[in-house]
């Protein structure tokens, strides 16, 4: 048996204590058990370009996080599982996250096709479903609050800010004769239709009194816009959408600018085109053509501007909303988990509800269906970059309308 | 109005061309070799990001590049025929249309990990300028894409017509056993004419890619505008190819200038279905055809 005298005993209890007292702090930090945060991204399959960056935007976050202690005092670990760009895998692994790995907090997939399939999964587990993914207002709204969004814009508001700027305008200086095309999407027909009469591009341009000319909706295969332009081009449009996504919105903004159309507002208002990576390569097309985005870096929301940085480093010239609001989600769950102190979803749903959160999208304070207020930028690519051109605290420089 | 109507003539012509294009070498492997190639717009696909990365890292034009797609898509052609025709060739023909819809599908996913799916375009210094003759706007790229397919389609038809080669295969496509007897050695003839139908889908791609945005997952939307030129003009024979392309690209101009486009598409289908039904063949005759 061994013993221990009385001196040497108190002397390695004086030096455990110093011990605790000097190196506690990490080593309890390391061995919580962590908060996991679970989710899945396309990072292969169609989707696989802005997943990638979704990825990077998480890895980040976590890498911050747990620098400044974490959450609750507890290390975070976050599980993203590659669903091939697919819902019916993605539905599997959200089981998976759900059942087996039992995470704390689930967030959503990127895009609507994917995330809205996994939408019932997470609800029947009673779980928030925190969405930095993917717009949706009707699944939004079907949820009740229970999806936490990180979009500042849903579909039937995405042309909001252009009506807005344009309504600003002396009424002899607005465009005269809208065409309208819209790629047959379940996404995009909500931006030209609204919902419920509320938003959408129809409805907008009714009440800013601008005749729609040319309304055509096209298949997501369509290939060729030339004899689409040609319409709007023989019925004098001054104003021209293009809802689509970025193949057919590039396809279409090329058109244009072959035909020799010179609309005076040119919108490719379905996605966020002109903040990618292609939309510069058009050249000479490019020049002039309107988008929407979350945020800007000018506008001085926490982490955008580092944001912006480490993207201009990864190549993009502009940051991509998706980075944004990918980002934008995580400051959302940290806020609200510090702030409520618990992951018991009930009680984050309500704190949620009740308070503002300051990220990289803006300041948020959520509505009753789950999406943040509404907040929008409008940017014009202007001599090779684009520009805020509204809203007007936010601008970076003057509309420029062209003369058809 | 005159101007209008001639607008929509000239932009369904050069629609057709770039469709003929298209349709070619899934023809004319169809026609005379009996293969249903869906792997034919992966080819595609690779043809559009050849131009793409020889414009990217080396500046070359589009043109250039559709001239230097050829030997290179007759080479990966012909490695093709030896490496998965020659192995499935002798199976039934579903097993065959199995073989290429695996190729299609892998060299899709290939491209996607290269080059991921982010939408791509090629800006040559044409292409964001037109030609204007008497208020009819024709883009210069669509000029070009055009004329490139029509000096293609123009050359096959003489190789055909006019080579011993072409004069083999044309005897191979009508009655293979006939052309074995008096010495015409099919199997290296066989892999010739796959390899020039893959040359003509990497063109194709090349001309696709000057015109239109593209990525790995997109130009797969091609494979139905080819089939359905193939059905129209019939199999293997390039004349009618030519033919068949211009007159898609023009009942779509002018579709779409007559009645919402939701229905052009419709009507494109439902012609390709009267032709099927009037004619009573389709992909199931793809035997030997006179070409």
């Amino acid at each position: 048996m061994t013993t221990f005298d009385p001196t040497r005993r108190h002397a390695l209890g004086l030096a455990a204590g110093l011990a605790l007292a000097l190196g506690g702090a990490a080593p309890a930090l390391a061995q919580q058990s962590p908060i996991v945060i679970g989710g899945t991204l396309g990072l292969t399959g169609a989707y696989a370009e802005p997943s990638t960056d979704y990825k990077f935007v998480y890895d980040r976050w976590v890498e911050e996080v747990n620098k400044k202690g974490g959450l609750l005092g507890r290390p975070v670990k976050m599980v993203i599982y590659n669903d091939e760009s697919t819902p019916t895998v993605a539905q599997s692994l959200y089981n998976r996250l759900l059942d087996q790995d039992k995470v704390d907090i689930v967030i959503a997939p990127y895009t609507t096709f994917v995330g809205g399939a996994v939408v019932p999964i997470v609800m029947s587990h009673g779980k928030l479903l925190f969405n930095g993914g993917f717009v949706g207002i009707n699944i939004f709204k079907n949820n009740k609050g229970s999806i936490i969004g990180s979009f500042t814009y849903q579909e039937p508001d995405y042309t909001r800010g252009l009506f807005e700027m344009l309504g600003a305008l002396p009424a002899d200086q607005k465009p005269k004769r809208l065409a309208v095309f819209t790629s047959q999407n379940p996404f995009t027909v909500v931006v030209r239709a609204g919902i419920a009469g509320q938003g959408g591009v129809l409805n907008y341009a009714k009440a800013a009194g601008i005749p729609i000319v040319v309304d055509e909706q096209y298949p997501p295969t369509t290939s060729d816009f030339n004899g689409l332009v040609q319409k709007a081009k023989a019925a004098n449009a001054d104003m021209v959408l293009a809802l689509g996504l970025p193949n057919d919105t590039l396809n279409i903004a090329r058109s244009v600018h072959q035909q020799g159309m010179k609309p005076m507002v040119f919108c490719t208002c379905g996605s966020q085109v002109t903040t990618l990576s292609a939309w510069p390569k058009l050249g000479a097309a490019a020049e002039g053509g309107f988008g929407t985005t979350i945020s800007w870096p000018t506008q001085g929301y926490p982490g955008l501007t580092e944001l912006a940085e480490v993207f201009k480093a990864r190549g993009y010239e502009t940051l991509p909303t998706y980075a944004i609001v990918g980002y934008a989600i995580l400051q959302v769950i940290e806020q609200a988990v510090d702030g409520a102190k618990t992951l018991d979803q009930e009680k984050l749903k309500a704190y949620i509800h009740s308070n503002e959160f300051k990220t990289a999208a803006g300041t948020f304070r959520y509505q009753d269906d789950g999406t943040p207020v509404f907040s929008q930028i409008l940017l014009q690519f202007q001599n090779g970059q684009n520009q805020v051109v509204w809203p007007k605290q936010a601008q970076t420089a003057q509309p420029v309308f062209a003369k058809p | 109005m005159i101007t209008h109507v001639l607008s929509i003539v000239a932009d369904g012509v050069l629609l057709g061309l770039i469709y003929a294009i298209t349709g070619l070498g899934l023809s004319l492997v169809l026609g005379v070799m009996g293969i249903v190639n869906v792997a034919h717009s992966a080819f595609v696909m690779l043809g559009s990001f050849l131009a793409f990365e020889l414009f990217r890292r080396f500046g070359v034009d589009p043109v250039l590049a559709f001239v230097l797609a050829l030997p290179v898509f007759f080479v990966l052609g012909t490695v093709v025929y030896r490496v998965v025709i020659t192995r499935v060739q002798s199976a039934a023909q579903t097993q065959g249309l199995v073989a290429m819809f695996g190729l299609m599908v892998l060299i899709e996913n290939l491209g996607t990990i290269v080059w991921t799916t982010d939408t791509r375009v090629v800006t040559a210094a044409y292409t964001n300028t037109s030609l204007e003759v008497g208020g009819v706007v024709l883009p210069y790229v669509r000029l070009i894409a055009g004329g490139l397919a029509l000096l293609l389609i123009g050359a096959f038809w003489a190789f055909l017509r006019f080579t011993l080669t072409g004069r083999a295969i044309r005897a191979m496509a009508q009655n293979p056993e006939a052309a074995r007897i008096v010495g015409v050695d099919i199997q290296r003839l066989s892999a010739v004419m796959f390899g020039l139908g893959i040359a003509c889908a990497g063109a194709a791609g090349v001309a696709l890619a000057m015109v239109f945005p593209f990525s790995p997952n997109t130009q797969v939307v091609w494979l139905a505008w080819a089939f359905l030129v193939v059905i129209l003009g019939g199999l293997g024979n390039v004349a009618n190819t030519l033919f068949a392309g211009v007159a898609v690209g023009l009942i779509q101009a002018v579709c779409t200038a007559v009645m919402p486009f939701d229905y052009v598409y419709l009507v494109l289908y439902v012609l390709l279905a009267v032709i099927l039904t009037v004619r009573r063949e389709g992909l199931s005759s793809a035997v030997r055809r006179t070409i």
